[in-house]
C-alpha cells in the first residue's frame, strides 16, 4: 500500500490587546529605552513591564526605566540556525540592570555568562522586543533621550502552521479505488455488523476490528442538512449552499456533501440523491464527487434512516 | 473521596470586546472576583486548573504557560484541561475531583474566552486537507441536528425562536450577561437564517468573558454560610461520528447526567433538581438535552418547554437557564464553567435578581462538540 500525504497549511489572523503595562514597556521599546515594572506585592522588578509578577503573581502598577546594559546569566550556542531566527548565533539570559529577572534574548560575537552586554538597537522600531536586534559584550552608553510614545495597545500577527497529514492504509487504499476506479468502499464491523464509509480499522461504536472490502453505491439518502448562508474563513463554495448528511446504499455511517441542481428550499429529509462525478480524478471525494443531485426517485420515509443521521 | 464546596464564584462583565484589558487581564478580573466573593487570596490556593480551548482559537501557544502568573500558578501544580466546548465546565470538575482526591485543599479553576481577538469561530473548521473544505463553523455542525430534532418529534417551528426569546429576556436579570436585549419572537423570525434552520437570534453570540471558581476542603468550607456543595461531578466523552450513532440521543450525555445523578442520589431529576444551567450554544439544542438530562422522555423536551415548566419569569418549576444560559453570554472557554458557576450560585442564594426561589439543588452542565462530550455537576445547599 501506498499512503496518501497531503500538505495542509493553517493561517490565521490574531489581535493580542496588551493591557496597560505591557502597552508602556512595546512603547518604550519603540523609543529605544528597556522598561521595568514592580509587583506591588513582592518588590520584584520584572524586565520587561509585565502585568503580573512571575514571582508571586501580584498586580504591577509602577514602571521604571532599567538598563540599558546587563550580566548574561547563560548563554546557548546556536549549532543549527532555524528558518525562524536564521541570523541568530546564540541565544542568553540577560539581567538587565534594575532588573530581578532574566530577559531571553540573542547574542552575537564572543559571550559568556558573567560578561556585561549593551543592547543593539535596530534604526526602524516598532515596538517590540525585536526593536532590540540583539546585545553584544560591551559597556552601554546612557539611554536614548526620547521619550515614550503612547502605550502600544494592539499587537497584530499572522500564524502560518505547515503541516503533512498522512493517510492510513484503508483511507489511502479508499481514494485510490476513487481515483482508479470511481467506486466508494467501506469496512464492516466484526462484532455490530454495520458497514463503514471512509473505512476505518476499528468501529468507533463497538471497539471491534472492522474487515472486507465493501463496495456502496454513489448514490443515496439525504438524512439531514444545513443551508449555510453565512460567509467564513476559508470558505470554497459560493453561498448559500446546501451541506448534507449523505447516507449511501449499502452503508451505515452517513458521509457530508454538498447538494447542487436543487433550490435549497426543496431540498427534504428523505430526499433520493447520486454523485455528480468530476472528469479529472484525484482520490478526495470531496473533489471528486462534485456534489450530489436529486435522483427523482420516491422519499425515503425518516424511520428508515433516523438511527443514522 | 472527601466532600467538596464551591466557596468563591467570579465572572468578568462578558460583552463583545474588551480591547481594554489583555487576555491575561480579562482572566485576572474574575479571578480577583473570585477571591473577593471566597474572602481568600491567591496565595491561598494550592493548585489551578485552566479549562481553555484550543490553541488555534487564541493564537498563543501553550496559553496555561503564558498565563501562569496572572493565574498565581507560580511554584504550584498548573494542570490545563481542553474538551472542546465543554472545557470550562470539565475544568471545573477537575477541580472539584483535585480537593475530592484529598491532596488539595483550595483548587482555582478558570476559564475564558477573548472572541474578538481570536479565531474562535472558524478554527473548529480548519481546511480539510484532503479535497474540498465544507464546514462553516459551529452553527454548520449544530444545524442538521436541529433540523433532525424538529422533524422526528413533530415540534412546532415557533419553538427555537421561543428558546432564544426565554434566554434573551432572562438575560435581562443577569448584570454579567451578554446580551442583554428585550425580544420577541417576530424579532427573532425578523434575523438572518445563518445556518438554516438556525437563524441569528437563535445562536450564541460572541463574547469576551472569564469565570472563575475556587472549590475547598470541609476544613476550609465549615463554619461558611454561603457554601455550594458538590454532590456529583463527571465528564464522558464519546466519538464524533460513530456507526450508529443517535445524533438526537447521544450517549455521552444521558451517561455523565446518569452518573451524577447516582452520585447524588437523585431518582426523578425532573422534581428534585430545582434549577438547571444547560449548555444550549442554538436554541433547538435546550429541548433536546432536556431530554438527554433526563428531565423528560425523548420526544417531549419540546413539549416541557411549550408547557413553560422550564421558564423562570412565569413560574415554570424547573427553570432553565436563570442567567441567561450560552445563547445569551458566550465566551466558550467560559461558558461551560459559567454553568456550573450560576448552579453554585443559585444554591448558594446569591443569584441575585436571576435568583430561583428556595433553589437548593441545581445542575450545571457543558457540551463539546457535536454533542460528543459532556461535564455535568449537581451542586446542592446541603452538605453530602
Amino acid at each position: 500500500v501506498s499512503f496518501v500525504r497531503s500538505p495542509i497549511e493553517i493561517v490565521y489572523p490574531y489581535k493580542h490587546s496588551t493591557g496597560p503595562i505591557v502597552g508602556r514597556a512595546l512603547a518604550a521599546f519603540a523609543a529605544g529605552r528597556i522598561l521595568g515594572s514592580r509587583c506591588d506585592v513582592c518588590g520584584l522588578v520584572g524586565v520587561p513591564a509585565r502585568d503580573w509578577c512571575d514571582h508571586c503573581g501580584g498586580a504591577t502598577r509602577e514602571t521604571m526605566a532599567c538598563g540599558p546594559g546587563g550580566v548574561v546569566t547563560a548563554v546557548a550556542r546556536v549549532h543549527e540556525p532555524t528558518d525562524i531566527a536564521p541570523d541568530v548565533e546564540a541565544w542568553a539570559l540577560i539581567r538587565v540592570d534594575g532588573a530581578g529577572t532574566d530577559l531571553v534574548h540573542a547574542v552575537r560575537g564572543v559571550v559568556e555568562a558573567g560578561d556585561r552586554v549593551r543592547p543593539v538597537w535596530r534604526v526602524e522600531r516598532r515596538g517590540a522586543i525585536t526593536d532590540i536586534e540583539c546585545f553584544e559584550r560591551g559597556e552601554a552608553s546612557p539611554a536614548a533621550d526620547v521619550e515614550p510614545g503612547a502605550p502600544v495597545e494592539v499587537f497584530e500577527r499572522v500564524i502560518s502552521l505547515p503541516y503533512t497529514l498522512t493517510a492510513g492504509s484503508l483511507l489511502s487504499r479508499f481514494f485510490d479505488d476513487i481515483r482508479d476506479h470511481r467506486r466508494l468502499h467501506g469496512v464492516r464491523c466484526t462484532s455490530c455488523r454495520m458497514v463503514i464509509v471512509p473505512p476505518l480499522p476499528a468501529c468507533a461504536t463497538c471497539w471491534a476490528d472492522t474487515e472486507g472490502w465493501v463496495e456502496v453505491a454513489d448514490r443515496g439518502t439525504v438524512t439531514t442538512f444545513v443551508v449555510v448562508n453565512v460567509p467564513f474563513h476559508g470558505q470554497e463554495m459560493p453561498l448559500p449552499y446546501v451541506l448534507a448528511r449523505v447516507l449511501l446504499d449499502g452503508s451505515d455511517t452517513s458521509m457530508l456533501h454538498v447538494l447542487g441542481d436543487v433550490a435549497p428550499g426543496d431540498v427534504r429529509m428523505g430526499l433520493r440523491v447520486e454523485a455528480v462525478w468530476a472528469d479529472e480524478r484525484t482520490g478526495y471525494p470531496a473533489d471528486d464527487i462534485r456534489s450530489f443531485r436529486p435522483t427523482g426517485e420516491p422519499d425515503i420515509p425518516p424511520e428508515r434512516f433516523i438511527d443514522r443521521l | 473521596v472527601r466532600p467538596v464546596a464551591v466557596v468563591g464564584v467570579g465572572q468578568t462583565d462578558h460583552t463583545s470586546n474588551r480591547s481594554d484589558v489583555s487576555l491575561a487581564g480579562l482572566i485576572r478580573e474574575a479571578i480577583d472576583r473570585a477571591f473577593i466573593d471566597a474572602r481568600m487570596a491567591l496565595v491561598d490556593v494550592d493548585a489551578v486548573v485552566v479549562g481553555t480551548a484550543p490553541d488555534l482559537f487564541e493564537g498563543v501557544m501553550l496559553p496555561e504557560w503564558w498565563l501562569s502568573s496572572a493565574l498565581g500558578g507560580i511554584g504550584k501544580p498548573v494542570l490545563r484541561i481542553n474538551t472542546m466546548g465543554s472545557a470550562g465546565g470539565a475544568a471545573a470538575v477537575t477541580a472539584a475531583m483535585h480537593v475530592a482526591c484529598g491532596l488539595y485543599d483550595r483548587v482555582l479553576t478558570v476559564g475564558f474566552e477573548k472572541h474578538s481577538e481570536s479565531q474562535a469561530l472558524w478554527g473548529l473548521t480548519p481546511a480539510n486537507p484532503f479535497g474540498r473544505t465544507f464546514g462553516a463553523g459551529a452553527g454548520a455542525a449544530f444545524a442538521p441536528i436541529c433540523r433532525a430534532y424538529r422533524e422526528r418529534y413533530g415540534a412546532p417551528a415557533e419553538i427555537g425562536p421561543r428558546v432564544a426569546v426565554k434566554a434573551r429576556r432572562n438575560a435581562l436579570r443577569n448584570p454579567h450577561a451578554h446580551l442583554r436585549i428585550d425580544i420577541g419572537v417576530d424579532d427573532v423570525l425578523a434575523s438572518p437564517m445563518l445556518w438554516d434552520p438556525i437563524r441569528r437570534l437563535e445562536s450564541c453570540p460572541q463574547s469576551d468573558g472569564a469565570c472563575a471558581m475556587i472549590f475547598a476542603s470541609p476544613a476550609v468550607a465549615n463554619g461558611r454560610e454561603d457554601v455550594a456543595w458538590v454532590r456529583g461531578a463527571a465528564t464522558v466523552a464519546e466519538a464524533l461520528f460513530s456507526p450508529g450513532r443517535d445524533l438526537l440521543r447521544p450517549p455521552s450525555l444521558t451517561v455523565c447526567a446518569d452518573r451524577v445523578y447516582a452520585q447524588a442520589g437523585i431518582v426523578d431529576p425532573e422534581r428534585e433538581l430545582d434549577v438547571a444551567e444547560i449548555y444550549e450554544p442554538f436554541s433547538w439544542i435546550e429541548p433536546l438535552l432536556y431530554e438527554g438530562l433526563g428531565l423528560c422522555d425523548f420526544g417531549q423536551g419540546w413539549r416541557m418547554f411549550d408547557r413553560g415548566e422550564t421558564d423562570a419569569t412565569s413560574g415554570g418549576r424547573l427553570p432553565v437557564n436563570p442567567s441567561g444560559g450560552v445563547l445569551s453570554t458566550n465566551p466558550i472557554g467560559a461558558s461551560g464553567m459559567l454553568r456550573v458557576a450560576e448552579a453554585a450560585l443559585q444554591v448558594r442564594g446569591r443569584a441575585g435578581e436571576r435568583q430561583v426561589d428556595r433553589a437548593r439543588v441545581a445542575l450545571g452542565h457543558a457540551v463539546g462538540g457535536t454533542l460528543s462530550s459532556h461535564a455535568c455537576m449537581v451542586l446542592a445547599k446541603d452538605r453530602p
